[in-house]
């Protein structure tokens, strides 16, 4: 399926929406659920898991390229119309699902750390009508958005890694490989989880101008992105001790509470400020994607599905309790882990074996 | 038109919900909480100090201060709350003070609400009083000055360029939770009218045991940090007094395990300039470097050994000599330990090296 | 000589009748002169003319004399020395250049025959500096409000015929003059079309202004931003034209419009080229701060003293708080209300008399804001930082430009009010993803994402000439690289060491 000329982008720019996709909120408090059963030891699991999710990068590259369009291509031409749609439709669903729980993971935040008495539903009204804009703009806007979200916070971000690192306690990270397989394992599908993002690629292949240059950069940015991981993991590491980053849950934040200026003390209100940047990129990609797929299926305007799923989310965030947002977090959880590191590869290959047959029969 | 309506509806309900729709914090209308001091007051109960400033336009800020019981370190603050002018906030949290009644029985109660509240930063400075931290805060002198900040630059300067080790909640923390360490705090005592520094104050998990004072502080100082800055007097064996100052040093711990035990060797190099020296001839002599090398080195060696033994006996581990034997042994065991340290082995090498000696030799 | 009123008999009674309906027309007005050069009926000729339209040397010097001798329109026209004269019978064209200031010279009162002389009067303000932007070195040249003027100040700077002029009447009442200019060759034919297109579409009275003119064709009226570039200068103008740019012109008005622009473009001032390469980046860097700084700053404050009491280290927590202690409104009320002083104080400054504009200055500013502070209504603190802020939005070299700056502040600091810090971060987020759906002309406005190499030459910062070798592609002009042969530095002759 080919898009007008002018809404593709250049192939460069796929480094940086890869990168939006992966880098959410769950770098922030990563680092306590990774190190939960494989201690200190857990940022091996991380490189491990960054190695998995090139191979998934190269699959899914293979499968878009074979079908020469988004995943509703796909399905539509292994499966049928009607079959294909049912399953674009779940694909979509856990978009908008992982987007939710972005969301409500970064509403936690802002009222623990920020504002307590601050309702769910202004926060994520706030939030929406900004991703509303931005994604009623296209695609090169969410681009644009994506672009900025690795300029600004991230690398000034990554800059302040500066002040943890002064006092860090690198000793910490001995003995190395102290602990079973099972919980390497364990630590492993933990940063599964926190690396994903990477299955947007689906949605906005063809939007891409050229699609084989460009991939290069999605590598190149998996490589990034799993290389911030391990480095937020190691810096965590080496600044708490292990029992103190279990009691932790945000340990990312807790560390930038150290940041000291001349002219500015406590900086973590200002990291989830800007924090904000990197969230509402995140979730205009995801919802751009969900909004696209649904329109493809079921062939109505793609606003109108925004705003749906927007009001949706608003009522969600309200009604929800903790205890249902454990729910929704497993959920999603296990969705990606086997939707897209499951049924994406068994997809490829019945592609391949499909196109064999065409060519020979 | 579907827009308009929901914008309409947005904006009237953000309007309806009056101009402040989070409680404010402004500036000059609430009480911050700067320091405050905690003791024993009989069973279950702690006496609680707080001290906060008033600002009054074109005049020195004046300190206020309150005192009250509870069971509770919150309850302490919602009692004080009832006689404050202003509403009490504790993000200006700077300093917090334990008698010496309370740290004996435990502080983990009150470090445990500073770690959890997540307005309070984590390097506020923490110190144990020799007495009572009420009468501490409330000596008249500093009415007009503001005697919080006064203890915590004063802790901070001390640690920067002198005998104390660096220390704040963050450092305590990781040293209490840390498998194989005991956490320390400065000690401070009222003497007449004024606030001084006498040591060190070695807790055996969050109980206050015994003190260490400054000669002895120099010591610990330099096993457990490194100085960047400091002045120090050593007297030698034919009564010359020495001066050294800008003294730089660093310390690497070096562990072996020799038939199932652990034996620890420490080496600590310290590089310095001779400021001071004064020989009871009163002749000018001048001074033979290497030997004088070479005695201060011995002395700190015998000293350091002294220490450690004291801190055996005590069963107490402020150099963290178990954590660093964790990470070596990967068969490491917490009792097994403890019946290993009183009697472990410890070498201490020191090597001095005086750069310069001021313009005369 | 005599008109074809009886050769072609019934018809020309209606043309007859309508010759007489310009007449009667315009004899309406005043000073619209109708005259005979001689007394006697049947001898001509008729002149009609605007008094006040005309210039009345050149209607002595250059055409009376001529008719003395009772000569043929044909023969008039190649002997009278006055570059326009048009031969016609058409009642429209005849009002039309009357309108600009054209004799009618008529053989007989009833004539449809006319010969329309060109003796306008075109007094205007000499060219001289360029009122609104003034530049401490460099060309002072600015454009004065007579469109053939400005035209000439322009193609003196690029005497090459690639230049072109499509000129264009706009507006119902006041029949402005509008000249579309660009490069040929380099410019994009599809931006050309575009202008013109725009121009013809729109429809209006009066355009008083090259302002009204470009908000009309703008891509997004609603946007705080401006999409195009109004300037005095030409040096500017000639510089955006051999980049592919395209400038529109309007009669009566001294500022040009440059189309399409980005939004980088709004730092860039001419003088950063006088001075060295370095010196001048440091100044545009300057600028971006600024600019960005006095967006920020206000809500900062607005915020921290709201509700992030925290973030203020130990040793301004004096400053801050005893600066506010005797403030009975809060923070937001405070900067709200010393933002629209200065602007009180700015416009008043605008429509005062000079002479009481300079000591209404010391006045406003000084004093005024002394007192407030000596009041207690508000904080000193807070005084020089608002007063900092609007010192810093004058930095930006195109005047609707720092006016932009000055506004977004407002709804940024009551974002703040509402959100804290997050507000303030919102608003920013809010404004940065509307410079990106902003289009200027269809080309992107925010020319920071894509990163194209040429936006290093010239546009985010500036390198020497010897390295700015490719026309800004966001406007895609057709000539991709400009005329090089810049040299580097030359190899130094280094005649000690030998």
């Amino acid at each position: 399926m080919q898009v007008n000329k002018r809404h593709q982008v250049s192939p460069y720019l796929v480094y940086f929406i890869v990168y939006n996709s992966q880098v959410g909120v769950g770098i922030l408090g990563f680092q306590r659920t990774i190190a939960a059963k494989a201690g200190y030891d857990a940022w091996i699991g991380v490189i491990v898991a960054g190695c998995f999710v090139q191979v998934f990068i190269w699959i899914m590259y293979k499968l878009l390229e074979k079908a020469d369009g988004d995943i509703v291509d796909v399905h539509s031409k292994v499966f049928g119309n009607i079959l294909g749609s049912v399953l674009s439709f779940i694909i979509m669903i856990y978009y908008w699902l992982a987007s939710v729980s972005v969301l409500l993971g970064f509403i936690e935040i802002i009222q623990v750390w920020m504002f307590p008495t601050l309702p769910s539903w202004i926060i994520c009204s706030l939030i929406l009508g900004l991703v509303y804009y931005c994604v009623s703009g296209g695609f090169r806007i969410v681009v644009g958005v994506s672009f900025l979200s690795f300029i600004f916070p991230q690398i000034m971000l990554i800059v302040l890694y500066i002040f943890p690192l002064r006092e860090a306690h690198f000793t910490n990270l001995l003995p190395i490989m102290n602990h079973s397989f099972n919980d390497m394992f364990d630590a492993v599908k933990n940063s599964m989880y926190t690396l994903a993002g990477t299955e947007a690629l689906l949605m906005f292949y063809p939007f891409i101008r050229d699609a084989k240059s460009s991939k290069k950069f999605a590598h190149l940015a998996v490589l990034f992105t799993t290389l911030l991981y391990t480095v937020s993991a190691i810096v965590s590491f080496t600044f708490y001790s292990e029992s103190q980053i279990k009691e932790t849950i945000w340990p990312e934040l807790s560390l930038i509470k150290i940041i000291r200026l001349s002219y500015l003390e406590r900086f973590e209100y200002l990291y989830i400020s800007m924090y904000l940047i990197i969230v509402s990129a995140l979730l205009a990609l995801l919802l751009w994607c969900s909004t696209r797929g649904l329109k493809r299926i079921l062939k109505k305007k793609q606003k109108n599905f925004l705003i749906i799923l927007s009001l949706l989310s608003v009522v969600i965030s309200q009604l929800i309790n903790e205890q249902f947002k454990v729910v929704l977090d497993k959920y999603v959880t296990q969705m990606n882990l086997w939707i897209f590191y499951g049924y994406i590869p068994i997809l490829l290959i019945i592609l391949t074996i499909l196109r064999r047959r065409k060519q020979n029969g | 038109m579907a827009n308009r309506t929901l914008i309409g509806i947005w904006v009237t309900i953000f309007l309806l919900s009056g101009c402040s729709l989070i409680p404010t914090n402004i500036v000059n209308q609430i009480n911050m909480n700067q320091g405050a001091g905690y003791d024993w007051a009989g069973k279950n109960t702690i006496k609680g100090t707080i001290t906060f400033p008033i600002y009054k336009k074109d005049k020195p800020s004046t300190t206020e201060v309150k005192i009250s019981l509870g069971e509770t370190s919150k309850e302490i603050w919602s009692n004080i709350n009832n006689e404050s002018r202003y509403p009490l906030v504790s993000g200006q949290l700077r300093v917090v003070l334990f008698g010496e009644s309370l740290a004996k029985k435990g502080i983990t109660d009150v470090v445990d609400t500073l770690n959890r509240d997540p307005s309070i930063g984590s390097i506020i400075q923490m110190a144990v009083v020799d007495g009572d931290a009420s009468e501490l805060l409330k000596i008249e002198k500093f009415k007009t000055e503001n005697v919080s900040l006064f203890v915590q630059e004063m802790l901070d300067q001390s640690m920067k360029s002198d005998n104390l080790p660096e220390s704040n909640l963050q450092t305590y923390l990781f040293q209490f939770t840390q498998n194989g360490q005991d956490p320390y705090l400065p000690l401070i005592k009222q003497i007449e009218d004024n606030i001084k520094i006498i040591g060190i104050a070695i807790l055996k998990d969050d109980r206050y045991v015994f003190p260490i004072f400054m000669e002895d502080a120099f010591t610990l100082k330099c096993l457990v940090d490194k100085y960047k800055q400091g002045l120090q007097r050593f007297t030698l064996e034919n009564g010359e007094m020495v001066v050294l100052d800008n003294l730089r040093s660093k310390v690497h711990y070096q562990v072996k395990i020799n038939k199932g035990r652990p034996e620890f060797t420490i080496n600590l190099k310290m590089k310095t300039r001779l400021q001071e020296f004064t020989s009871p001839k009163k002749k000018r002599v001048a001074l033979d470097k290497k030997h004088i090398q070479k005695e201060i080195a011995g002395q700190l060696e015998k000293n350091s050994l002294k220490l450690i033994k004291k801190f055996q006996k005590h069963g107490v581990d402020p150099l963290g000599l178990g954590a660093k034997y964790r990470e070596h042994d990967r068969s490491f065991n917490k009792k097994k330990w403890k019946r290993f340290y009183p009697t472990a082995k410890v070498h201490v090498h020191v090597n001095v090296n005086i750069k310069q000696t001021g313009t005369v030799n | 000589m005599t008109t074809k009123k009886d050769l072609l008999g019934a018809e020309d009674n209606s043309k007859s009748n309508k010759n007489q309906n310009w007449l009667n027309r315009l004899s309406k007005s005043n000073d619209f002169v109708h005259e005979q050069t001689s007394l006697k009926e049947e001898e001509p000729y008729w002149l009609s003319y605007y008094r006040t339209l005309i210039s009345s040397d050149i209607l002595h010097k250059d055409v009376l004399p001529f008719l003395q001798e009772q000569l043929s329109l044909e023969e008039l026209k190649r002997i009278i020395p006055v570059e326009v004269i048009i031969f016609t019978n058409d009642p429209k064209e005849i009002i039309q250049n009357l309108m600009r200031g054209f004799l009618a010279l008529q053989m007989n009162e009833d004539d449809e025959q006319c010969l329309l002389i060109n003796i306008a009067n075109s007094k205007f303000r000499d060219v001289s500096v360029s009122m609104m932007e003034s530049s401490a070195v460099g060309p002072q040249v600015g454009f004065i409000e007579e469109i053939d003027t400005n035209i000439n100040l322009i193609r003196k700077r690029l005497p090459v015929p690639e230049l072109l002029v499509i000129e264009m009447k706009v507006g119902e009442l006041s029949k402005t003059n509008v000249a579309v200019i660009y490069l040929d060759g380099i410019a994009d034919p599809e931006n050309v079309n575009t202008v013109v297109q725009r121009i013809n579409d729109v429809q209006y009275d009066h355009i008083q202004d090259s302002a009204y003119l470009s908000s009309m064709i703008e891509d997004n009226s609603n946007s705080l931003f401006p999409q195009s570039i109004s300037t005095e200068r030409v040096d500017r103008v000639a510089a955006g034209l051999t980049e592919g740019k395209i400038i529109i012109a309007v009669d009566g008005s001294p500022n040009l419009v440059i189309v399409p622009i980005t939004l980088f473009e709004a730092f860039i001032a001419m003088e950063d080229y006088s001075y060295s390469w370095i010196i001048g980046n440091f100044f545009r860097l300057l600028r971006y701060v600024a600019l960005y700084l006095s967006t920020i700053v206000s809500p900062m404050y607005v915020a921290i003293m709201t509700y992030h009491y925290e973030l203020i280290p130990a040793p301004l927590l004096e400053t801050l708080v005893g600066s506010r202690a005797s403030v009975p409104f809060p923070p937001f009320l405070e900067a709200f209300f010393l933002e629209i002083m200065i602007e009180m104080v700015k416009e008043a400054g605008i429509r005062l008399p000079f002479k009481i504009g300079q000591s209404l200055g010391v006045v406003g500013g000084i004093v005024i804001g002394q007192a407030v502070v000596e009041a207690g209504l508000t904080s000193n603190v807070l005084l020089i930082l608002v007063g900092l802020g609007t010192l810093a939005s004058y930095t930006a070299p195109i005047y609707k430009f720092s006016n932009t700056i000055r506004f977004i502040k407002f709804p940024v600091i009551i974002l703040s009010q509402w959100f804290g810090l997050f507000g303030v971060f919102l608003g920013h987020q809010f404004i940065y993803v509307h410079l990106l759906r902003l289009t200027s002309l269809g080309r992107p406005y925010l020319s920071m994402f894509p990163i194209r190499t040429t936006s290093f030459q010239d546009l985010w910062f500036r390198l020497p000439f010897s390295k700015q070798q490719e026309n800004p592609t966001t406007i895609r002009p057709q000539k991709k690289r400009k005329a090089t042969g810049n040299r580097e530095n030359p190899e130094p002759v280094n005649d000690f060491y030998e």
